[in-house]
């Protein structure tokens, strides 16, 4: 027997009772109903699809004419879509594992069309359109690689002293402390130089070219963009793309340089070196190939952040909340991807 | 269906489908020259996804898109690029590049498109604000625009190079009822003054009874009725008349999505 007023605390205290595998018909009693919210019109409309699932009839009995339109009124299309419930047991893991597989495809597949075509429209691309405005580039630069030169050069900085003093302490005991000089060189060049740049950019420009690229997406710039005849990706990606591509060997090259001054702060301070013998020390132990290692991983770091922030905000579907989840997504990534991309270069480079 | 000799817009058996659901199922239409189409419907029926599919935004499933005789091909296609800077499109909440000002917006076809020396797009750009009413709204950025200034500036933009056809995708949704009016006979005035097909997705009845030259009614994603105004009042007891009466959706046979067992109503 339903109470005269179906409501949500009659629901909350009688759900469990009623909700359990349906053996035989079930007949509710709505003779005193009067009044029902949406909680009721939920529990009843929860019932009549668990019966009709299992083959037995769920029955309204004595129900007032004005309690059944409310029911009814709130039933149309509200179904919910069968795609995409997995079923449970062995069956619903590889269905699950088989979705999972086929979205992570589809997912990869539309990242490496987003680097083909950032990629094609920045070089040959070019030469079939440009719809580039004028300026733009210079204005990316300042955005993308300009602004971070200071905190860049800080950061720098500070990892370098930290490095060296950490170093200098184990040095010093075998009386090696001249070895400090290759040592923070060789690793400002090749390794910490680009991957500091990198890290720090993906944070901040990564980032800001997902954020921007997502809320031109959801604000309809992106389609109004294309309406006008122009490529997005050229309008939008590409020059960011340049920018951060001429920017970033530059601005490992700041942090390299601010790293080898910090560790000749430490030599002369802590150790006790003189600057000549430093400078000495750190000319003879780098060469060319050097430079030229952390140069491609500046150059690859650099479209890696461009990519990944580009197609995280391309992908974006949905308001603010989806804009903020695919930026912190984006950076995750880009820092993942620019870590596993330096393991790789240790290897070949 | 009555088809005019030389349409600027002819859609043949369009069907667009969102992964398995079909959202346009079998739209045929044309639109003809210098008049104004108004695409209507209740809210999910599809006049949006019509709209993006004819301006090449939407892959269509099946079905040809024809704009001033030429087939709409893939989206990303240079003559598909051709075809679109021939059309002018204001979109539902204006699509203004929100790191450019409003005559930066403005000049942005100008500038990509043409190779008119600076001076001349600028002075452009102060015409077609003017054109809009919104002559000292040049240096502002669009997010201090309100909405019927970004409206009025995202219509500017999609003059900006003087479309023989231009959409409008619910020009008059969120405004209040006299900015909307005013939007309306900014539209009327391209439409007599300049010749231009303007193409108008709405559901504002005020505004349809004033600027719709001929409607298109979908409903739950199929066309309905293609004609005059006058026309489509006089359909008789359906979808179209609940929208004209301003009623809620009649509950007809098989409507019902869930049926109850039901004994002994009182």
């Amino acid at each position: 027997m339903i109470p005269a007023s179906l409501t949500r605390e009659w629901v909350a205290a009688n759900y469990a009772q009623l909700s359990g595998a349906p053996s035989a018909n079930l007949v509710l009693d709505f003779t005193a109903t009067t009044r029902i919210d949406t909680a009721g019109i939920a529990l009843v409309r929860l019932l009549h699809k668990k019966h009709e699932a299992a083959g037995s009839t769920l029955i309204l009995r004595n129900i007032g004419a004005a309690v059944l339109s409310m029911i009814e009124r709130t039933s149309d299309g509200a179904a919910p879509p069968a795609a995409g419930r997995a079923s449970g047991g062995l069956a619903g893991f590889l269905e699950r594992t088989g979705r999972a597989g086929f979205d992570l495809f589809d997912l990869v597949v539309k990242a490496l069309s987003v680097l083909t075509e950032m990629m094609y429209w920045g070089s040959f691309g070019l030469l079939k359109k440009r719809d580039i405005r004028k300026g733009v580039l210079g204005e990316q630069m300042y955005q993308l690689g300009f602004k971070a030169f200071a905190i860049v050069a800080i950061l720098s900085l500070l990892v370098g002293i930290v490095l060296a003093l950490q170093t200098a302490m184990q040095l010093r005991q075998f009386g090696a402390g001249i070895f400090l000089a290759p040592m923070i060189g060789i690793s400002m060049i090749r390794e910490l130089g680009p991957l500091l740049t990198a890290i720090i950019l993906a944070g901040r420009s990564g980032s800001s070219t997902t954020a921007e690229i997502a809320t031109m997406g959801v604000g309809e710039e992106l389609d109004a963009l294309q309406t006008m005849g122009l490529n997005p990706i050229q309008f939008v990606v590409v020059p960011k793309f340049w920018a951060i591509t001429l920017t970033m060997p530059v601005l490992s090259l700041v942090s390299t340089a601010t790293g080898i001054f910090s560790g000749f702060l430490v030599s002369f301070v802590y150790l006790g070196i003189s600057p000549n013998l430093f400078w000495v020390e750190l000319s003879k132990n780098i060469f060319l190939r050097d430079f030229t290692a952390g140069f491609i991983k500046s150059v690859v770091f650099s479209w890696l952040i461009v990519w990944i922030g580009s197609f995280y905000g391309l992908k974006v579907r949905g308001g603010a909340e989806a804009v903020g989840r695919e930026t912190t997504a984006s950076v995750v990534t880009a820092i993942f991807a620019i870590i596993v991309a330096d393991a790789v270069f240790s290897f070949i480079l | 269906m009555d088809i005019p000799a030389e349409p600027i817009v002819q859609v043949t058996d369009l069907v667009v489908r969102y992964g398995e659901r079909t959202v346009l199922d079998g739209i045929t239409t044309a639109f003809a020259p210098s008049q104004i189409r108004v695409i209507l419907g209740t809210s999910g029926c599809g006049k949006t996804t019509l709209l993006k599919a004819i301006i090449g935004l939407l892959k269509p499933h099946a079905g040809t898109i024809r704009l001033f005789g030429r087939q709409m091909k893939e989206p990303d296609s240079p003559e598909t690029a051709a075809l679109l800077r021939q059309v002018g499109v204001l979109f539902q909440n204006g699509a203004l590049l929100g790191s450019l000002t409003v005559a930066d917006n403005v000049a942005l076809p100008l500038e990509m498109h043409t190779s008119l020396p600076k001076k001349i797009i600028d002075e452009i750009v102060r015409c077609k604000l003017a054109q809009v009413g919104l002559p000292h709204a040049a240096a502002l950025y669009p997010g201090e625009l309100s909405g019927g200034m970004r409206k009025r500036a995202a219509l500017a933009r999609a003059l900006a190079l003087e479309p023989p056809l231009v959409f409008c995708d619910e020009p008059s949704a969120g405004l209040d009822p006299v900015t909307s009016a005013g939007l309306d006979d900014l539209l009327l005035r391209l439409r007599d003054e300049l010749g231009i097909t303007i193409v108008v997705v709405t559901h504002e009845l005020s505004s349809i009874e004033k600027i719709a030259d001929r409607i298109v009614y979908l409903h739950k994603g199929a066309l309905l009725f293609d004609g005059t105004l006058a026309d489509a009042r006089r359909t008789g007891p359906g979808p179209i008349d609940d929208f004209f009466s301003r009623r809620e959706p009649v509950r007809r046979d098989g409507d019902r999505a869930v049926r109850f067992n039901v004994e002994q109503r009182v």
